[in-house]
């Protein structure tokens, strides 16, 4: 903007040197001292003509104009001195001396006018400038104002037609009397509606008045009344001039200016000219302040309506920059204001502000709605996940951008309406993350890979790092599971996890957590706390590395109390751990608790099943001299609560008991009961002798229990004679023991009540022959009710299946391979099966002549050693008599043990020792395979797909498996010594190539 | 003479039927061994014969490698075939009933013969 002019031109010395008229008087002066002393002589009088030049350089136009006719009056007043006066030399003087001072006066004007012109283009200039400015209309009205004075007027006042009314805008005065100027002209506004005014004669005619000198006459009727007219004569107003203002052909108001007695000039024609000039420009100055501050007011109207929104808007220019932005904007982003916010700008946006895209990619800043729209391009909504750097908080924000066009086309500004939907995102996410891991966890038994699979779906969306914790025997705190998405980052985990194993008597962490079921969540670590948890400093600086920023630790709580904890950890994202995010990790914490509980409780009942059941079996039948004896006892199912069916054989001092039983019912009570009924009727049969009193017995104690306790017995006495043995069979609702002889099957006892449902039962026994060569075969009704295509088995195939046996093994092998074939899909029950095969001395078996012989190996627990042992086992098998397919039974059953105990006790290469030990006994080999491992747990990489032990289960006559003292697997099996079964069709290869030793 | 734990895999190809022939015992050390002459001798095969005649033992991890290859057959379109082995490892698959889901035949040259399209 150019300089305004601060000083006037015209009045007391327009541009005017203070000393110009002294110094000329001065001149003439001493050169009319210098002529009267030596005039006479010289001509000097005529120099002083200089006077009226030099002031005419330095003065106002009226002092050169004194000075001028001074030196003219000295001039012709030397004519006195000179004695020359009326001579034509003295003429001829004044003449020059007269010339020079119209000379010097017209040198004067043509400088003044200069000055003055090259001020009033300043002056334009200086509007011109204020035009441009955008500025309120008050601004600029004030700032046109403050212009005029004292530059071209004493007193200026600007007048604005606004809202239908013409408003007194600006008033500015100089002089000591401006403020009292300045407020009886606003008072005077405000009273006379400028009715009587030169303004509204200005305005109604669109033309400048003029009034030169304002007579008491011109002040008088311009009054409004008495007190009026005494303020105006006050104001002392000489010379008024009175422009409008224009703009696009409307008066848009006045301008008023007053020479007052502080200046004391007169307004001209010139000025009047000039004023028209001024005023036109001074309208458009505040015609373009009005635009704007429509276009203000329009935008002040907007941006109170955005102000008021919930969204956050902001808005950029083509550079990018910040040029608004609302409240919302600014509480989302973290600032105190929008003012601080547009302050920051946009570089510092994305300094404090990291930004991912949905699928955690970092985002790229061109990516941006805003920018692209601004490039011309369509641009979608964009979601975006924002975390502040040092709080750690995390943003979901929802941006669309739309472009504001200029009149060419070109996107002037981007508008970003920014929605927060941090909330409903993680909503949305914690619900997503909980039903994947809900489906995780339901999927699997396998709980440790499905807690890995937890901890992954968990990463990185709820953290950078996730873990699951359990403890393990030894009170050492196991990490089962980690994820990062970096696999060194889990590699590194791993190894500090296996590095420092944190114990379960730790004071802070998962161990506390685990201790009292509380999560703990630190949004904030400081380097004391790590240095007080972590007193080892390599472990420290292994710690440090990990770069925690927040850690959040929820037990895994059963019903059994806490079995764990998983633990989630911000890092490189620098995010914190809300409040929601917490309770989401706590119900995730919960539903893993329970699902591992699940699959525990599975996997330990199978194990107690198991157990048990061998507990309640008998460990192995004994021999019956005179007898050859087997059984079969199959759970319904491979993992299997316990079942009901029970069998025993024993000796009593009428001869041997063989029992076989079946409880209703499974599950603990099951087990409890078929203990009792087992236990009974052995303490019983064994004191007495005699089947009834021991039913009896076990009758009376099932009735004295609580509940209603029944079961089935079938109970035989097998009493040795010369020529075979008789059996006196008793059947308490239990299905009727099968006799069969050279082919032909027949049901043996006579069917009774079952015991335990009542007190006055009563039951008879039926005693029958066994021929050398007769088979007995007792069973439960699982085999006849076993479920095939075909209906139920029954008696009719039973029958079929064991009419060919040779032997009580090859009975009870015919039945097993006659109901697998037959039967499809989980069985509902047990099948329990007690053989016994009347074979009197002479034809007793061959492992009978054998010694008894035991042996023992070891091995390191590697896959090698397992075909190692496995070699050494036949070897040892085949020399005591085991053959054929029960030797390849024992010989598969031995290597799946073996396989069992290498994958699953010494997982991860870990070192130990396998154990084999074969034992001969009568009628049966039993083998121990056992190490010294963690123990039995479920593993996903099993080799064998978890077949091992049910398959062992399947080949052994008897199998237990169970925690050794050592921590290890203890596998027992049996397999009977005499394979006096025929062979399967097919080839027969002993050994292949190398195969079988021998 | 080969220690009863060791195995040794032959194979042969007569036009695209491949035949993989163990030899010894398939267990938890051996299995990798098959595994990965299977994958190895089943590259471009039409038709992958198994000729477990020289098995003279196997367990569950022989098992699982046979269940592998069976789904890997249905998944990349190349038929199996079994040549039923000794006893024992018949059991086996008697046993877990994979006899029913594997084609067994008895002798390798039928397959031969019939180019693998049987």
């Amino acid at each position: 903007m150019a300089e305004a002019p601060r000083d006037p031109w015209w009045s007391g010395g327009q541009q005017a040197h203070p000393w110009a008229a002294p110094l000329g008087l001065a001149i003439v002066a001493a050169l009319t001292a210098v002529d009267i002393r030596w005039g006479q002589q010289r001509v000097i009088i005529a120099s002083v003509v200089m006077a009226p030049f030099v002031t005419a350089l330095l003065g106002s136009l009226r002092q050169t104009a004194a000075v001028a006719l001074v030196a003219l009056a000295v001039c012709a007043a030397s004519g006195a001195w000179n004695d020359n006066l009326g001579t034509g030399d003295w003429v001829a003087r004044l003449f020059i001396v007269g010339a020079a001072g119209a000379f010097a006066l017209t040198g004067a004007r043509a400088r003044v006018h200069l000055a003055l012109d090259r001020r009033r283009f300043r002056l334009l200039n200086a509007v011109a400038g204020i035009a441009e400015g955008a500025s309120t209309v008050d601004e600029t009205v004030q700032r046109l104002s403050d212009l005029m004075v004292p530059t071209l007027a004493d007193v200026c006042v600007i007048d604005v037609q606004r809202d239908e009314k013409l408003e007194r805008l600006a008033v500015t005065a100089t002089g000591p009397r401006a403020r009292d100027i300045r407020a009886g002209l606003e008072r005077r506004a405000a009273a006379a509606g400028h009715s009587r005014e030169h303004a509204a004669a200005a305005m109604a005619s669109g033309k400048p008045q003029l009034v030169q000198h304002a007579t008491d006459d011109i002040v008088r009727a311009a009054a409004i009344d008495e007190a009026d007219l005494r303020f105006l004569r006050t104001l002392g107003g000489r010379s008024t001039l009175v422009v409008p203002l224009r703009a696009r052909g409307q008066s848009i108001g006045s301008m008023a200016l007053i020479v007052t007695d502080i200046s004391r000039r007169k307004y001209d024609a010139d000025d009047l000219a000039f004023a028209t000039l001024l005023g036109g420009r001074v309208a458009l100055a505040l015609d373009n302040a009005g635009l704007f501050s429509e276009l203000e007011s329009l935008e002040a109207q907007q941006s109170a309506a955005l102000d008021t929104l919930a969204e956050a808007v902001t808005v950029q220019d083509p550079a990018g920059g910040l040029v608004y932005a609302n409240e919302a904007a600014a509480r989302s982003f973290g600032f105190p204001s929008a003012e601080a916010l547009l302050g920051a700008g946009v570089a510092q946006l994305s300094e404090q502000w990291d930004a991912w895209l949905e699928d955690g990619s970092p985002l790229d800043p061109d990516a941006l709605p805003a920018r692209r729209v601004l490039r011309g391009e369509p641009a979608g909504p964009l979601l975006l996940r924002a975390v502040h750097r040092t709080t750690g908080e995390e943003r979901w924000r929802l941006i669309k951008a739309s472009a504001v066009l200029d009149r060419t086309g070109h996107p002037r500004l981007a508008v970003n309406v920014i929605e927060d939907v941090t909330e409903a995102k993680r909503a949305e996410s914690a619900q997503r993350f909980l039903a994947e891991a809900g489906a995780l966890l339901a999927s699997s038994l396998d709980y440790e890979e499905t807690l890995a699979q937890v901890a992954r779906l968990a990463v990185p969306e709820l953290a950078d790092w996730c873990g699951v914790t359990l403890p393990d025997d030894r009170g050492l705190l196991r990490s089962v599971a980690v994820a990062h998405v970096d696999p060194d980052k889990v590699a590194f985990a791993r190894e500090y996890n296996a590095r420092y194993p944190e114990s379960m008597q730790s004071e802070s962490g998962s161990a506390q957590v685990i201790r009292n079921g509380r999560s703990q969540l630190y949004n904030e670590i400081p380097d004391e706390l790590l240095e007080q948890s972590v007193p080892d400093p390599e472990q420290l600086a292994a710690l440090r590395m990990l770069g925690m920023r927040a850690v959040m630790i929820v037990p895994m709580p059963t019903a059994r109390g806490v079995i764990g904890t998983i633990s989630f950890v911000s890092a490189e994202s620098h995010r914190t751990f809300t409040p929601n995010e917490l309770r989401l990790a706590e119900e995730l914490g919960r539903r893993a608790g329970t699902a591992v509980e699940n699959a525990r409780l599975y996997t330990e009942r199978s194990w107690i099943a198991r157990t048990l059941q061998a507990g309640l079996l008998p460990d192995a039948l004994p021999e019956l001299p005179g007898f050859g004896i087997a059984s079969l006892y199959r759970p319904a199912g491979e993992e299997n609560v316990v079942g009901g069916d029970f069998y025993d054989a024993f000796d009593t001092p009428a001869g041997w008991m063989i029992v076989m039983g079946d409880v209703t019912g499974r599950g603990a009570q099951a087990a409890a009961l078929t203990a009792q009924a087992r236990h009974t009727l052995r303490s019983v049969g064994r004191l007495l002798g005699e089947p009834r009193r021991a039913v009896e017995e076990l009758n009376a104690s099932l009735i004295e229990r609580a509940e209603l306790s029944i079961c089935t017995v079938a109970v035989v006495l097998l009493a040795p004679t010369g020529w075979g043995a008789t059996a006196t069979i008793l059947c308490a609702g239990h299905p009727s023991p099968l006799r069969i002889r050279t082919g032909e099957v027949e049901p043996v006892g006579r069917p009774g009540p079952v015991v335990g449902a009542w007190d006055d039962a009563g039951w008879e026994t039926e005693t029958v022959d066994l021929l050398a060569g007769d088979i007995l075969l007792l069973h439960t009704d699982g085999v006849t009710d076993a479920v095939g295509a075909g209906g139920r088995f029954g008696d009719a195939r039973l029958a079929g299946a064991v009419a060919g046996a040779t032997s009580a093994q090859d009975a009870v092998v015919r039945v097993r391979t006659a109901v697998e074939a037959f039967e499809r899909g989980p069985q509902a029950d047990d099948t329990a099966l007690l053989a016994v095969h009347c074979t009197p001395v002479a034809g007793r078996t061959r492992a009978a002549r054998r010694p008894l012989q035991s042996e023992r190996w070891t091995a390191p627990a590697v896959p090698a050693s397992v075909g190692l042992l496995r070699g050494a086992m036949t070897t040892f098998a085949t020399d005591a008599g085991v053959e054929g397919e029960a030797l390849a039974d024992l010989r598969l059953a031995v290597s799946e043990a073996l396989t069992n105990a290498v994958v699953h006790g010494y997982p991860d290469g870990a070192e130990g020792e396998l154990g084999l030990h074969a034992l001969v006994r009568p009628g049966r080999i039993e083998v121990t395979v056992e190490d010294d491992g963690i123990g039995l747990r479920p593993r996903s990489d099993s080799p064998g797909m978890g077949l091992g032990m049910p398959m062992i289960a399947a080949l052994a006559l008897e199998s237990s498996v169970r925690r050794g003292a050592s921590g290890g697997t203890v596998v027992r099996m049996a397999f009977p010594l005499v394979a006096d079964r025929p062979a399967l069709t097919g080839p027969r290869h002993e050994g292949g190539t190398g195969g079988a030793p021998r | 003479m080969t220690r009863p734990f060791d195995l040794k895999v032959s194979h042969r190809r007569d036009g695209d039927v491949v035949t993989v022939a163990p030899e010894g015992d398939i267990d938890l050390a051996t299995a990798d061994v098959l595994r990965d002459e299977l994958d190895a001798a089943r590259r471009g095969a039409h038709t992958l014969l198994l000729d477990l005649r020289g098995v003279g033992f196997m367990d569950s991890s022989g098992m699982r490698l046979l269940v592998e290859v069976e789904l890997r057959a249905a998944q990349d379109g190349f038929t199996l075939f079994v040549v039923r082995g000794p006893e024992p490892v018949q059991r086996l698959l008697e046993l877990t009933g994979l006899a029913e889901r594997l084609e067994l035949v008895d002798d390798p040259s039928d397959v031969v013969a019939g180019g693998g399209g049987a």
